[in-house]
C-alpha cells in the first residue's frame, strides 16, 4: 500500500525517520547479541526494513524534482542559452512565450505517459518487495 | 585508558557537536535571508560580507509597503486560506464516503490519487486556455477553484486512511443512539483524526502558498501571488537582492506561525500516516 503522506520537500524526511522508527527492535538487540556491528546491522538489518519506504520517497522526491520549475525560473532563466532548462520550463516557453499551442499539448502528453509508465514500474516494485 | 563513563561521556559530546553543526548548517539560509532584508544595500554588497547588520533597518520592507507589493503576500493568504478550507471540507466528506461505503467501487482511491502525480506543467496549458474562455484568468475565483482542484486528490487520500484507521464500532454505536450520518461525521469522525486534519490542512496550504507556475500563468495584476511578484525582482534595479529578501521574508513569516500552532498536530499526523503504509 502506498504512503499516506506525500508531496512537499521535508515530507521525505519525515517518511524515513517514521520508517526508522518502526524497524523491529528485537532484530536490532539480537544483532547486538551476536556481535554485529554497527555497520553490518545498519546494512543488513536497517536498510531491508525501510528498503519500501526509501523507494517511495525517492520516487515523490523524483517526481518533485522532474517537475522542477520555480527555482531555475527565478535564477537563470533556462540560460546560458538552454543549459538549464527543465521540461516544465521547456513546456512552459513554447506554450506561453512562442504560443506553439499543439506543441505543448504534445510535450505535456509524453511528459504524462513517461511519467505514468515510471510510477507504475516503482510501484509495481514495491508492491513485490513486500 | 579512558574509563568506560568517560567515554560514554565523549561519544555523548560528539554526538551533540555533530547534531548542533549539521542544525546550524540547515538553519543558516533562513538567518541570512532575514539578514539580508535589514541590511542597508552597501551591507548586502560589501565584502568580505557583514554576517548581520549594524542595526535593524526596515527600509526594504518599507518600500515594499509603499509600493503596493506587500498586497500580493495578501492575495497569497487569502488565495491559499479559501482553496484550503474548501479543499478540506470537501475532501473529508469525500473521504469518508470512500472510506466507509467504499463508493466508486476498489480502485476510486487509486484513481483519485493518481491526479496528484500529475505535474502541473502538463496541465497548465489546457486550463490557461479554458480560464480565457470563461474569464476566470487572474481573478480569485480561478485560482481559488484551481487549488481546490489540485489539493482535492490529496485530502481525499490522506483523510480516506485516517478515516479507515477509525473503529467502525464508535460510528455505529452513536448512529444506534439516534445520530444521523452528518451528526456522526462531525462529532465522531473528524473529533477523532483531529492530527490528521491539521497535517493535510497544512499540507494543501502549503501547496498553495508555495505554488509557482499555477500563478505565473494564471494571474497577472490583480491576484498576483507572492511568489510570482518575487521573480519579478531579479536583475530589476541595483538593489534588487533587498527587496527579494523582503518579500521572501515575509513569505516565510506566515508558515512559521502556521506551524507554531499545529506542529504539536502536524508531527504526530504525518508519523501516523506514514508508519501505517
Amino acid at each position: 500500500m502506498p504512503p499516506k503522506s506525500g508531496s512537499g520537500r521535508r515530507s521525505c524526511f519525515l517518511l524515513l525517520l517514521a520508517a526508522l522508527a518502526g524497524v523491529d527492535r528485537s532484530q536490532l538487540e539480537a544483532a547486538a547479541i551476536d556481535g554485529a556491528s554497527w555497520w553490518r546491522t545498519f546494512f543488513k538489518i536497517v536498510l531491508p526494513a525501510i528498503r519500501p519506504v526509501m523507494t517511495i520517497a525517492i520516487l515523490i522526491r523524483g517526481l518533485d524534482l522532474f517537475r522542477l520549475f520555480d527555482i531555475v525560473w527565478a535564477l537563470t532563466k533556462g540560460g546560458p542559452g538552454t543549459m538549464t532548462e527543465t521540461i516544465s520550463m521547456f513546456a512552459y516557453i513554447k506554450g506561453f512565450q512562442q504560443f506553439e499551442t499543439s506543441y505543448t499539448a504534445a510535450v505535456a502528453l509524453l511528459v504524462i505517459v513517461l511519467l505514468s509508465a515510471l510510477l507504475m514500474l516503482a510501484l509495481k516494485r514495491v508492491e513485490l518487495a513486500r | 585508558m579512558m574509563t568506560l563513563g568517560r567515554r560514554r561521556g565523549l561519544r555523548l559530546a560528539l554526538r551533540l557537536a555533530a547534531a548542533s553543526a549539521l542544525t546550524l548548517a540547515f538553519m543558516f539560509p533562513i538567518y541570512w535571508l532575514f539578514m539580508i532584508s535589514f541590511k542597508t544595500p552597501e551591507e548586502i554588497y560589501s565584502f568580505p560580507p557583514k554576517w548581520y547588520p549594524s542595526h535593524l533597518n526596515f527600509d526594504n520592507y518599507a518600500v515594499l509597503f509603499r509600493d503596493g507589493d506587500a498586497v500580493t503576500v495578501w492575495n497569497s493568504l487569502v488565495v491559499a486560506f479559501i482553496s484550503a478550507a474548501i479543499a478540506m471540507s470537501l475532501g473529508s466528506i469525500c473521504a469518508y464516503s470512500l472510506a466507509r461505503f467504499a463508493t466508486g467501487g476498489r480502485h476510486l482511491a487509486n484513481w483519485i490519487v493518481s491526479q496528484r502525480m500529475i505535474p502541473p506543467i502538463a496541465v497548465v496549458f489546457p486550463i490557461f486556455l479554458l480560464y480565457v474562455w470563461f474569464g476566470l484568468v487572474d481573478t480569485y475565483v480561478g485560482v481559488i477553484l484551481l487549488y481546490t482542484v489540485f489539493n482535492l486528490p490529496y485530502v481525499i487520500w490522506m483523510m480516506r486512511g485516517y478515516i479507515l484507521d477509525i473503529p467502525r464500532a464508535l460510528e455505529e454505536s452513536a448512529l444506534v443512539d439516534g445520530c444521523n450520518r452528518w451528526q456522526v461525521i462531525w462529532r465522531v469522525v473528524l473529533p477523532m483524526c483531529r492530527a490528521g486534519l491539521s497535517a493535510t490542512a497544512i499540507f494543501t496550504f502549503v501547496f498553495a502558498w508555495n505554488d509557482f507556475i499555477f500563478a505565473l500563468v494564471l494571474t497577472r495584476t490583480e491576484v498576483a501571488t507572492y511568489t510570482v511578484q518575487i521573480t519579478h525582482y531579479f536583475g530589476g534595479q541595483s538593489n534588487f537582492w533587498a527587496k527579494i529578501s523582503a518579500m521572501s521574508a515575509l513569505g516565510t513569516v506566515p508558515i512559521f506561525v502556521a506551524m507554531a500552532f499545529m506542529q504539536r498536530y502536524f508531527v504526530r499526523g504525518i508519523s501516523l500516516g506514514a508508519v501505517k503504509g
